[in-house]
């Protein structure tokens, strides 16, 4: 239980740090969904199953599928890489997690978890976090609106058509009938 | 355990923060962000797994919305500017 535990973690960090840093798209966002449901191992394992099964349908299903339609939406497959110049505060960030980790780790090694109350999931949120899910439901109404209006074809309706390709495909397609026709 | 969670947590959030503070790119600073919320789940089940189980499920909520929001606005800018390098997008960034 233990070992597996640690190794959630670990893969879930290891994974981060991949989305992270891989130039390609497709590995970021696979990597991130990865994550994910190493998180929700952990949920699941340091007892909050229902907290595991969200993460792992909203995170790592949900938002990977967002992820993936917004790289269709954008035709981009490849990021550029960190310019020279922010490197070093990149690398001091790095260093910041690499030194902030071990403090930590040192710091709460003596720790012990609690027991842990015995709410039941149910009395959480229907009960006691009733203006939170209030909240959350408004904001997810919210947010579709902002998404259908985001991903809107068109941000103005007077703008013109595109008048692309087809203009000649057409005329190619009414010459064809005249002759036909004729 | 608890120890290993906390450092974890203490990762994600800081290897967000370098995904943000890097940004080269949209898609990227998107990640980050995600992977800082991941490390603040992380420190709330550490904390309490069976009590912080309902902040934890509306976190999760809220950090889909949000996420899904930014991205409707990448897009929204991509169609505007052709390009998702923040360094070409505005005088926002470093």
């Amino acid at each position: 239980m233990t070992t597996l535990t640690a190794a959630a973690l670990v893969a879930t960090v290891g994974l981060a740090v991949v989305a992270v840093a891989a130039r390609d798209f497709l590995v970021s966002i696979l990597s991130l969904s990865g994550a994910s449901v190493g998180l929700a191992v952990y949920f699941y394992l340091a007892g909050a199953p229902i907290a595991a099964v969200f993460e792992a349908v909203v995170a790592a299903g949900l938002v990977t599928v967002l992820f993936l339609m917004m790289i269709s939406l954008t035709d981009a497959e490849t990021a550029t890489l960190i310019e020279g110049r922010k490197l070093p505060v990149v690398g001091l960030a790095l260093g910041a997690l690499l030194g902030v980790s071990l403090v930590v780790w040192g710091w709460l090694g003596g720790l012990s978890t609690g027991g842990g109350s015995e709410i039941e999931l149910a009395e959480a949120l229907w009960a006691e976090r009733s203006v939170d899910l209030l909240a959350v439901t408004v904001l997810l109404f919210v947010g579709v609106l902002g998404i259908v209006r985001l991903t809107a074809e068109r941000f103005d309706a007077t703008d013109e058509p595109i008048t692309g390709d087809r203009g000649p495909t057409d005329a190619d397609g009414a010459s064809g009938n005249t002759e036909g026709d004729t | 355990m608890t120890a290993l969670a906390y450092a974890v947590a203490v990762a994600l959030l800081l290897v967000g923060l370098a995904a943000v503070l890097s940004g080269a790119n949209a898609v990227k600073t998107l990640i980050g962000v995600e992977l800082a919320s991941k490390g603040v789940l992380v420190n709330f089940v550490a904390t309490d797994p069976a009590g912080s189980q309902g902040i934890v499920i509306l976190l999760i909520l809220i950090d889909a919305i949000v996420v899904a929001v930014l991205l409707g606005l990448v897009v929204a800018v991509y169609r505007q500017h052709d390009t998702l390098d923040l360094d070409a997008l505005g005088r926002l960034t470093w």
